[in-house]
């Protein structure tokens, strides 16, 4: 294996996600477990989106309303499992049968209508769908409304894990992520991925092909909210609480915002993003709680001067690399 | 082969193309010529499907094909280059092919195989590149090849969808004599192997390459006919020849 600097700083922040509840348990700051367990699951979010996001250019502004089935899924449920005594409705495996079900139907129906439109009008719409959802949530007060939900268990696994411990969940968390990366890489290199890429580059042409865009953009539509619909469950169990601004527009924004600074259409630019997001987060708000006054600029700077986001910088430091050793073998 | 039959398409009151009805035969080369504004690429998006005629139809080996969305058409045995370089800029040369490859190859619905190992894939793609003297350049990204090179990938990416008829529309556009050269030789490879209807602009090209020619003028076809024959074509010659000799003198 080739140790360029940008697989290094890669294969170091994996290693270093996996470490973080140890170094945490081991220096007494068990906040920082929970901290981590934030970026994972948000990392998981982008990593769906930048498969259709990144990967076939459609540019979904709606994306956090899978964060909200996830969510309401595991509030929902836990919250008859406890008020109604079902306990079936408690179960983690069900949560995730349930949500992975219906964020994939509303991924069908959201994109067989917005996918006939491109470019601001698929932005709209998407966004249009996003707060419909969003409202729903709002004006539901069975289900907390406004003010949300708060959980009184976690997710139940039949005592095969037990995700009430932070440490727990946070490799469930980290497992997750890593089976989202995985399932993205084998999906990208393979023949419905070069379809989807192909088709972000040269729609027309690939029309003129053969390629029947539309139901290959439906499917990685579907297939990318269904991933996303996970990454709800967890945060909803993370958080212990749900209320509708986990699927608000802003959140879709941030997700959005995660790929961008990671790196556009890269494997582990999503994470790498997801990260310095969170961390910029805490690091600015620590500062000032306008926090994004410094951050909005930051973007700019990254959007104008680093098409590739953080994991481009790591590219153009892995050819400086790669001359710098040469001259020396020289 | 294919059988134009009164096709009309207007723009806002222009006519593009206006009442053209012509014959290709199968394994003809057949040029369409014409100045500029002869309504030559509505006739090309016409067939290809891209845009649709007002009225009229298109017979495609034996199928009308008028009203066949574009993806299908591409299954029923068109492919066209285009005249502006229409290709994957990010991909690799030989990812380009293969693509092309690929879409005749079933469906895409494959999520777990990596497609840049897939033999069954790859070699085609290879051997088209070959018949178009791009293999030296397959791992080489699409984006950093000449001109000349992008059309020569557009033909390979068009002969991978097996067709039984070409459609080029100005593939000699922009290239330097060396390069038109070298895609006159791919060419005269090619005919007879497929049927080519050939839109150009260059008139030597035209009369060495073709069979038949048609002559568009205002969405018009003036003529159908050999090269010898367009050449004594008296009508042809005050349309449009004439006026081409004095623009070039």
């Amino acid at each position: 294996m080739n140790w360029s600097p940008r697989t290094a700083f890669i294969t170091l922040l994996m290693i270093g996600l996996g470490a973080v509840p140890l170094i945490a348990d081991g220096i007494d700051e068990p906040f920082y477990t929970v901290m981590f367990s934030r970026m994972l699951i948000l990392s998981i979010g982008a990593v769906s989106l930048n498969l259709i996001l990144g990967y076939g250019g459609m540019v979904s502004f709606g994306h956090a309303v899978y964060l909200g089935i996830g969510s309401y899924m595991v509030g929902i449920g836990t919250i008859h499992a406890i008020e109604d005594g079902i306990e079936w409705m408690g179960n983690g495996f069900i949560h995730f049968a349930v949500s992975i079900v219906f964020s994939a139907l509303v991924g069908f129906v959201i994109g067989a209508i917005s996918l006939r439109t491109r470019g601001v009008y698929f932005i709209m719409i998407t966004l249009a769908f996003s707060q419909m959802f969003y409202f729903v949530a709002v004006g539901n007060e069975k289900y907390g409304g406004d003010d949300g939900l708060s959980l009184y268990m976690r997710s139940d696994f039949n005592g095969l894990f037990d995700i009430s411990n932070d440490n727990t969940l946070y490799y469930l968390n980290f497992v997750i992520l890593l089976a989202s990366l995985y399932v993205s890489h084998r999906i990208i290199n393979s023949r419905f991925g070069m379809m989807i890429r192909g088709a972000k580059s040269n729609e027309q042409r690939m029309a003129s092909i053969g390629f029947p865009v539309f139901r290959y953009r439906l499917t990685a539509f579907v297939i990318a909210g269904t991933i996303c619909g996970m990454a709800g469950v967890l945060s909803a169990n993370q958080t212990e609480f749900v209320n509708p601004s986990v699927m608000h527009w802003t959140r879709s924004g941030d997700l959005i915002i995660m790929i961008v600074l990671g790196g556009l259409g890269t494997l582990f630019g999503p994470v790498i993003g997801a990260v310095a997001f969170l961390f910029l987060e805490e690091f600015l708000s620590g500062i000032t709680e306008y926090w994004q006054l410094i951050f909005g600029p930051m973007l700019v700077l990254v959007v104008i001067f680093a098409r590739g986001g953080i994991d481009g910088m790591l590219v153009l430091l892995d050819g400086w690399w790669n001359r710098y050793s040469l001259k020396n073998k020289a | 082969m294919l059988r134009i039959n009164k096709l009309v398409k207007s723009f806002g009151g222009i006519l593009a193309t206006d009442n053209l009805t012509f014959k290709v035969e199968p394994g003809e080369l057949h040029a369409v010529i014409g100045p500029n504004g002869a309504g030559k690429t509505t006739l090309i998006e016409q067939i290809t499907g891209e845009i649709e005629p007002d009225s009229g139809s298109i017979i495609f080996d034996g199928n009308d094909i008028s009203e066949v969305p574009v993806h299908l058409r591409s299954a029923y045995g068109l492919a066209r280059s285009f005249q502006i370089t229409n290709i994957f800029m990010d991909m690799t040369v030989w990812d380009n092919v293969a693509l092309a490859v690929q879409a005749h190859a079933g469906h895409s619905f494959h999520f777990w195989k990596n497609a840049s190992k897939e033999q069954i894939l790859r070699e085609p793609a290879f051997e088209y590149l070959q018949q178009v003297g791009l293999e030296k350049r397959a791992d080489d990204v699409a984006g950093n090849l000449s001109h000349g090179e992008h059309r020569q990938l557009e033909i390979a990416m068009a002969l991978a969808t097996r067709p039984k008829m070409l459609l080029l529309d100005e593939p000699m556009a922009g290239m330097g004599p060396e390069e038109s050269k070298a895609m006159v030789e791919i060419l005269q490879g090619l005919k007879r192997k497929l049927t080519i209807l050939l839109v150009e602009h260059d008139m030597d090209v035209v009369f060495s390459l073709a069979d038949k020619i048609t002559v568009l003028v205002y969405g018009q076809g003036i003529a159908t006919d050999t090269p010898e024959a367009i050449r004594q074509n008296p009508e042809v010659r005050t349309a449009y020849l004439g006026e081409e000799e004095t623009v070039h003198a």
